[in-house]
């Protein structure tokens, strides 16, 4: 499949890096240019992740809650489960005292953060 | 936006400035010279402009609410607090004129007088500055927080403006930012919601009120040279624990504004601190206002999320890695 997403990804950031580099652009339009260029390589580096990373994070998600993680297949339907289950999270985490299993909670959400691409 | 874009900006809000200053007796007759847009970017909204009153020229700053950006302010409350401030000692921006409502500027809005000088936010990592310049900026930095803590807000009238949080002010605060975060979130933050439990547990009471900046940093500082000449962005200032304003300056994510690798650490400002204002600062309170700024800094990229998702900002704002992992070292390790 050509192009790849990854070859239209980097098309793109080429194409906004050469518009950044003309000498003739107005500083404003500098900066949007920048800022597209940044959520761009942002997706480029963690599109391909993204999944693996949110079905991981889902199965750890439902084992802290207890509740059985149903199979998701494509990235919406996993992203969207993900979000149901770091709302449950949230709720668990206003209804707990300080204690062991609150402290687990904070020990997962802090290496997730470590290890989210997106 | 093309340069045509901005000379079709500027010549939008030139014929604004002309009806809202036309209705001020003070500036009725005025003629504006020299309206640009401050900065060469587009994240701020400050227009430059002299206006001339028979004869007589006044350099002025049009300060104008963003459509969206980090934070969402009241330009009312900075208008009062800069007329309070007006008869204090501080270096600040005489305010002269209030659109609060925006219906004549387009946006809310306030006017001050420019004052002289450039700020730069990484002022203190300057290697054109010799050590001892910079240094010496650090110092004057931090006996500028000094200042803004010791004045006198009752005898202001500050107090008719912001509301007195008493000995509760570290638990306001965390209210105010929680309730931030329910309005702005788009999706849950359990990283947020950990924050807002372990912070909660531990609110310190405040032992003193005073006025707090909020926003104190090298970036709202004008310098000439090394001479601080003003203070600026008070659109977040309140009245509450002075340990606030120092956890905000010694936080980890702020420390390329306040530190000086090796000359000028977080603990030399803290002793600095003491020793200009005679008191000791309570290290176990001052971690928590020191999580609480990483948290407070988390809800900001929460709103500017919401913001550029909105389509009224141009920055894509996000919860950052480096945020979210500062603020959860701060409650896991600082706090809980």
């Amino acid at each position: 499949m050509r192009p790849t997403i990854d070859e239209q990804l980097a098309g793109a950031s080429r194409l906004l890096r050469l518009a950044e580099a003309d000498p003739e652009i107005a500083p404003g339009v500098a900066e949007l240019v920048r800022n597209a260029r940044r959520v761009v390589a942002q997706v480029s580096a963690s599109w391909s992740a993204a999944l693996p990373f949110l079905r991981k994070d889902n199965a750890r998600i439902a084992a802290l809650l207890g509740v059985d993680e149903p199979m998701t297949t494509g990235l919406d339907e996993t992203a969207r489960r993900n979000e149901e289950l770091r709302g449950e999270l949230s709720r668990r985490i206003r209804a707990l005292p300080p204690g062991p299993e609150r402290a687990a909670i904070g020990a997962h959400l802090r290496s997730r953060v470590d290890a989210d691409p997106t | 936006m093309t340069m045509s874009g901005d000379r079709i900006e500027a010549d939008e809000v030139g014929a604004r400035l002309r009806r809202f200053l036309a209705e001020q007796p003070d500036a009725r007759g005025g003629t504006i010279t020299g309206l640009t847009r401050a900065g060469s970017g587009r994240s701020r909204d400050n227009w430059l402009f002299d206006l001339t009153v028979d004869g007589a020229v006044e350099p002025l700053i049009l300060r104008t609410d963003p459509e969206g950006g980090l934070i969402d302010t009241d330009r009312a409350v900075e208008f009062g607090v800069l007329q309070a401030l007006e008869k204090s000692e501080l270096p600040t921006p005489v305010a002269r004129w209030l659109d609060a409502d925006g219906s004549a500027l387009g946006r809310p809005s306030l006017i001050m007088r420019r004052l002289p000088g450039t700020c730069d936010y990484r002022v203190l990592r300057d290697p054109a500055r010799p050590l001892e310049e910079r240094i010496g900026l650090a110092r004057a930095f931090c006996e500028l927080l000094a200042a803004v803590h010791a004045v006198d807000w009752p005898a202001l009238g500050l107090g008719g403006t912001l509301p007195d949080p008493g000995p509760e002010a570290a638990r306001a605060e965390l209210d105010y930012w929680a309730a931030v975060l329910r309005a702005d979130q788009l999706e849950p933050w359990p990283e947020m919601e950990y924050a807002i439990a372990v912070l909660g547990e531990r609110a310190p009471r405040a032992g003193d009120t005073v006025l707090v900046h909020a926003d104190f940093k090298p970036g709202n500082i004008l310098l000439v040279g090394d001479r601080v000449t003003a203070l600026l962005d008070w659109e977040l200032a309140h009245l509450g624990d002075p340990l606030e304003d120092l956890g905000w300056v010694t936080q980890p994510l702020r420390a390329g504004e306040h530190t000086i690798d090796g000359a000028w650490e977080a603990a030399d400002l803290l002793a600095h601190y003491e020793r200009i204002t005679g008191t000791t600062v309570d290290r176990t309170a001052l971690a928590w206002w020191v999580a609480f700024s990483t948290f407070k800094t988390a809800v900001m990229q929460v709103s500017g999320l919401r913001a550029f998702l909105e389509e009224r900002a141009e920055v894509p704002y996000r919860p950052t890695r480096r945020v979210l992992a500062t603020m959860l070292d701060a409650v896991l390790e600082g706090v809980a």
